[in-house]
């Protein structure tokens, strides 16, 4: 059995191997350490929060039931990125079977541009400019959610969590080459989308 | 624009997110400082990019963790999962064989006792005299059986006394609670589905009983039915409040109502010893349709029960209904003779109105909700208005 020391940090490499050979800990190690991330990705792809937090659990769940699969090719966070991908977009379909409305949650929305009232309160900024900021965010975040799946999945992972596109290719498992040309198309399509709503 | 701007302008998500290798960047770099429309143009991307930048990392809920280790309780989530998924399942199977077994209980009861009567020597009938017969014969049993069951299902919900009549059934069963409604009316419901199962049996070739109210259900005159039940049918609904068949006519002897309790109990008589059940069923007036189910099918049986129940009627189920009171609008009234009479009537001066007429017709638009009071008797003392009036059905 792999025993883990408190002392030193440990690469992912290092707590999946622990996590194969049982150690617990390990894994409560990994998810302390992409939570967050995952969550996050999840969250700007879905837009609201219940269905965000289903599939990030999803996620984890489905990470440490499949351990094996895990080969190490990759980086564990593209590994992770790659499951929340696939349970985001089963999530989405089992929505629009259901009939559910995919569009800009409220919540996501007030969460993106906090109330003119609020931010003036907080930042001391003029309130035109900040109804203008959060007309820019409402219709960012509308056009996000209009963006086909294809391109919004690299965006997300660029965008909100910086990955590069040798990490996207990875999780979204396609060639360099389409993620960049996907990141282009969905910026295009992004301004766009803006420019129609005359945000810009 | 020529092809070339078309081509650098591929690159500049990898410019912006410094994806391009350097002698990429340069080429492109090279470009733009010539051409204000790709300028222009990345400036956009450049706004896209940096607004979603500008977005606050979200993070997950405190309680992630904790949730995760539920959810992550491999051996006790399966099993426990896999129980529950089990027991709904076992509880599917009890439920579906009890039931099936009810119902073919009641179904198979009648078929014997069909052939075991098509093929009596001493009966002359043939199948279409039998066909006949029975054809004769639905209209009494569906007033009185079948359309009881029917009209209770539909009305119960919509008459105000029907809620006391169950309060009175439940006083009457002997500390049985039967308040249920679903039971009530899958109970009831299933009554009507045996009654109407039977709908071509000849109720008039069933022998006949002992005198008592299920004698309408044996009874070979239609007619004569018609007359004994009237009088015990109206009685045992304005006994228990319960609604009545409300497409008969005033003054045409009403509908009874479905009996909970004897059709509840109706099952179980089948499985319970006689002198369990028959406290329930026993008392139930003469055209529960369950009981005529029985009287039908299976004499003896009915016979068995029936001597059960006048034994038990004195300090039974009956009793209580009778003595139970009917309220309508918040006002009570209780049964004098043949009138039901608002309880708080003493010798006032009355108002005749006859149904149908045009006094009635006035009244009615005036209380529409009488209906619900006139189908419960034929008659009644009801004060409206400062005034009393006795209203009667003609027949």
């Amino acid at each position: 059995m792999v025993i883990l020391e408190e002392t030193e940090p440990h690469s992912d490499d290092d707590l999946v191997r622990a996590c194969r050979e049982g150690e617990a800990s390990a894994f409560e190690e990994l998810v302390r350490r992409y939570k967050d991330r995952v969550y996050n990705v999840v969250y700007r792809y879905l837009g609201n929060h219940e269905d965000s937090l289903d599939v990030a659990l999803e996620v984890f769940v489905r990470a440490y039931r499949n351990l094996d699969s895990f080969h190490g090719h990759a980086q564990v966070y593209t590994w992770l990125y790659s499951i929340a991908a696939n349970a985001s977009r089963n999530k989405l379909r089992d929505q629009s079977r259901k009939g559910r409305n995919k569009g800009v949650s409220l919540e996501a929305l007030q969460e993106s541009a906090p109330s003119v009232a609020q931010a003036a309160t907080t930042n001391g900024v003029t309130p035109s400019h900040l109804a203008q900021k959060r007309e820019l965010n409402e219709g960012l975040k509308a056009c996000l959610e209009e963006l086909p799946d294809t391109y919004r999945l690299p965006f997300v992972l660029r965008t909100f969590d910086q990955l590069s596109y040798s990490d996207i290719a990875d999780t979204l498992d396609c060639p360099n080459g389409t993620v960049k040309s996907r990141l282009n198309q969905a910026r295009k399509r992004l301004r766009d989308c803006l420019t129609n709503r005359g945000v810009l | 624009m020529g092809i070339s701007c078309e081509q650098i302008r591929n690159e500049f998500s990898a410019l912006l997110d410094d994806e391009l290798d350097q002698e990429d960047r340069e080429f492109v770099e090279e470009h733009l400082s010539d051409c204000a429309d790709c300028l222009r143009e990345l400036h956009g991307y450049k706004v896209v990019s940096d607004t979603y930048f500008y977005h606050h990392p979200v993070k997950a809920p405190e309680d992630f963790e904790e949730r995760l280790r539920v959810a992550l309780a491999p051996a006790p989530t399966g099993w426990r999962s896999h129980t529950t998924v089990w027991r709904f399942a076992a509880a599917a199977v009890i439920l579906m064989v009890v039931g099936l077994s009810a119902w073919r209980m009641a179904s198979s009861s009648s078929a014997p006792m069909m052939l075991s009567k098509l093929e009596e020597p001493e009966r002359a009938l043939g199948a279409d005299e039998i066909r006949d017969s029975a054809q004769t014969s639905v209209p009494v049993e569906e007033r009185a059986a079948g359309a009881s069951a029917e009209m209770a299902v539909s009305d119960a919900p919509e008459s105000p006394l029907a809620g006391d009549g169950l309060g009175a059934m439940e006083e009457g069963i002997g500390g049985r609670t039967v308040r249920d409604n679903t039971f009530y009316e899958s109970k009831t419901l299933e009554s009507k589905v045996v009654a109407e199962s039977e709908a071509d049996f000849p109720v008039a070739q069933a022998a006949p009983m002992a005198k008592t109210d299920d004698d309408l259900f044996v009874a070979k005159d239609a007619s004569e039915v018609a007359e004994k039940s009237s009088n015990s049918i109206e009685e045992s609904a304005i006994a228990e409040g319960e609604a009545v068949a409300p497409r008969q006519e005033f003054g045409a002897p009403m509908a009874p109502p479905a009996e909970v309790p004897a059709d509840a109990t109706a099952s179980q008589d089948k499985k319970e010893s006689t002198s369990q059940a028959l406290p329930m069923a026993a008392p139930a007036p003469p055209v529960s349709p369950d009981e005529s189910t029985v009287a039908k099918v299976r004499p003896d049986m009915a016979r068995r029960e029936r001597s059960s129940a006048v034994d038990q009627e004195p300090g039974g189920f009956g009793v209580a209904r009778i003595a139970a009171p009917i309220q309508w609008n918040d006002r009570k009234f209780e049964l004098r003779g043949d009138t039901l009479t608002q309880s708080d009537f003493r010798d006032e001066t009355l108002v005749d109105i006859a149904i149908p007429s045009d006094a009635w017709n006035t009244l009615l638009d005036n209380h529409p909700d009488l209906i619900q009071l006139m189908k419960k008797a034929k008659k009644a003392i009801v004060s409206l208005d400062e005034r009393w009036y006795r209203i009667s059905t003609s027949t």
